[in-house]
């Protein structure tokens, strides 16, 4: 029996546990739905289930836990997406990558451990892309792009060609980022927060928050 | 041997290589991974590999052509695109239209030749479309539109029902144009070009650039 534990139960994860059953599938050959025990792990269980799935605490899931034991984290914050990872992966458990069916991840692109790729998401080519990374549904990432670490792009973003984009930083639904250069990447520093539907025409500062059309830097 | 040049060896031509195998096999159904060859090829190589394929000059590709060759263009400029497809097309050479299989072109549209249909685009109904249109992915098209020669449309560009595109015009990236209707086309004149994010709402005059929503004409200086 192989357990994969969704940590978080809250809209991101119970979107994202719908590609848990089509990924194991995929990931183990061979294999049956029977072969496979989803779960819920959150640090402060608040109910015994969700979508008649059992509900645990991190504390319980790592204890329960054997080789056969994956995980993905739904929560879109990606610092704290880091620090349950390490705190999880610390003791065995690895994380399972989730890729929706109909989406479209190229071979000779290189894809960190724990990425989640949702409904009709385009990873095309030469694209090289850290952990824990989060691509909602309809989101792409096209030609010669380097994505960081715990990077989050929400529903139907659209990261063109040569553009660099660093740890933890987040894209609304809809952001647009143009395309950069091989000589100049058009670059999204570390942390950097882009708002929905922003139409980013050149460098984020890191840790900035930019939104508008074309994006500019909110002043807070 | 079957032999594929994909006329430029940028980024866009590294997106547009991977359609080739899934047209090369609709026109032969029998075809085998080593009855093909891809080469890029360039007006002027600076390199002599590019993602894993050979680049030759456009030259040495003329050159070695025989009924066996084809080609298609990944240069965004349109004027570019048309004067490379001159070229080849006067050496005998034909051009192959390539489309994604997840792309959906519903029949009965009249759809020129050399097009590009990238992954999860759409064309619906009643529409014409010219030569070398390029639609990158997520993009569609809809009903009653009549789109020109050597146009582009970069990823998720939303052209709804009753636009007029003329030739040249390029669309950037999730662009989005107002509907028209049948007895007043919405129209995007020729070489017009539509920012990144742009919303477009009226007509375009022809040579224009816009951007911004809703989307205004950039006066150059």
């Amino acid at each position: 029996m192989i357990t994969f534990g969704m940590v978080g139960s809250g809209g991101l994860g119970r979107e994202m546990m719908y590609i848990a059953m089509p990924s194991l599938l995929q990931q183990f050959p061979g294999s049956t739905e029977s072969d496979f025990r989803l779960v819920w792990v959150e640090s402060e269980p608040q109910k015994s289930t969700v979508h008649d799935l059992p509900v645990l605490s991190v504390d319980d899931f790592i204890a329960e836990a054997d080789d056969n034991t994956c995980l993905n984290i739904g929560i879109g914050d990606g610092y704290i997406r880091e620090r349950l990872a390490n705190q999880i992966e610390a003791e065995g458990i690895r994380p399972l990558q989730l890729m929706h069916p109909n989406s479209e991840l190229r071979p000779g692109n290189d894809v960190g451990p724990g990425a989640t790729i949702s409904f009709q998401c385009l990873i095309s080519t030469d694209i090289t892309i850290g952990k824990y990374f989060m691509c909602m549904a309809y989101s792409m990432v096209v030609h010669d792009c380097v994505i960081g670490d715990y990077v989050t792009f929400a529903t139907r973003v659209s990261c063109n060609g040569h553009v660099h984009i660093e740890d933890y930083v987040d894209a609304g639904n809809g952001a647009m980022i143009r395309n950069g250069s091989y000589e100049k990447p058009l670059r999204i520093g570390k942390g950097a927060k882009i708002g929905m539907g922003a139409v980013v025409a050149k460098d984020v500062p890191p840790g900035a928050v930019v939104v508008g059309n074309p994006a500019h830097i909110l002043e807070t | 041997m079957i032999t594929f040049g994909m006329i430029g060896a940028g980024g866009m031509g590294c997106e547009m290589v991977h359609l080739v195998p899934y047209a090369l096999k609709q026109r032969y159904p029998d075809l085998q991974d080593d009855d093909y060859r891809i080469v890029f090829a360039e007006s002027e190589p600076n390199k002599t590999e590019y993602d894993g394929y050979p680049v030759i000059s456009v030259e040495d590709f003329i050159a070695g052509a025989d009924e066996n060759t084809f080609f298609n263009i990944a240069i965004a400029d349109p004027y570019a695109r048309e004067r490379l497809a001159g070229q080849l097309e006067r050496a005998g050479l034909e051009p192959l239209a390539l489309q994604h299989p997840t792309a959906e072109i519903r029949d009965g549209n009249d759809i020129g030749a050399a097009s590009v249909f990238g992954f999860m685009a759409l064309v619906t109904a009643r529409i014409k479309i010219g030569k070398y249109f390029n639609c990158m992915p997520f993009s569609q098209v809809a009903h009653d539109c009549e789109i020109g020669d050597y146009v582009s449309f970069y990823s998720r560009v939303d052209c709804n029902g009753h636009i007029v595109i003329e030739d040249y015009v390029t669309i950037g990236n999730g662009a989005c144009i107002r509907n028209g209707t049948r007895e007043k086309p919405l129209r995007v004149g020729k070489g017009a070009t539509i920012g990144m994010g742009a919303i477009v709402t009226k007509d375009v005059p022809p040579g224009a650039t816009v951007v911004g929503n809703p989307a205004s004409v950039v006066v150059k200086d």
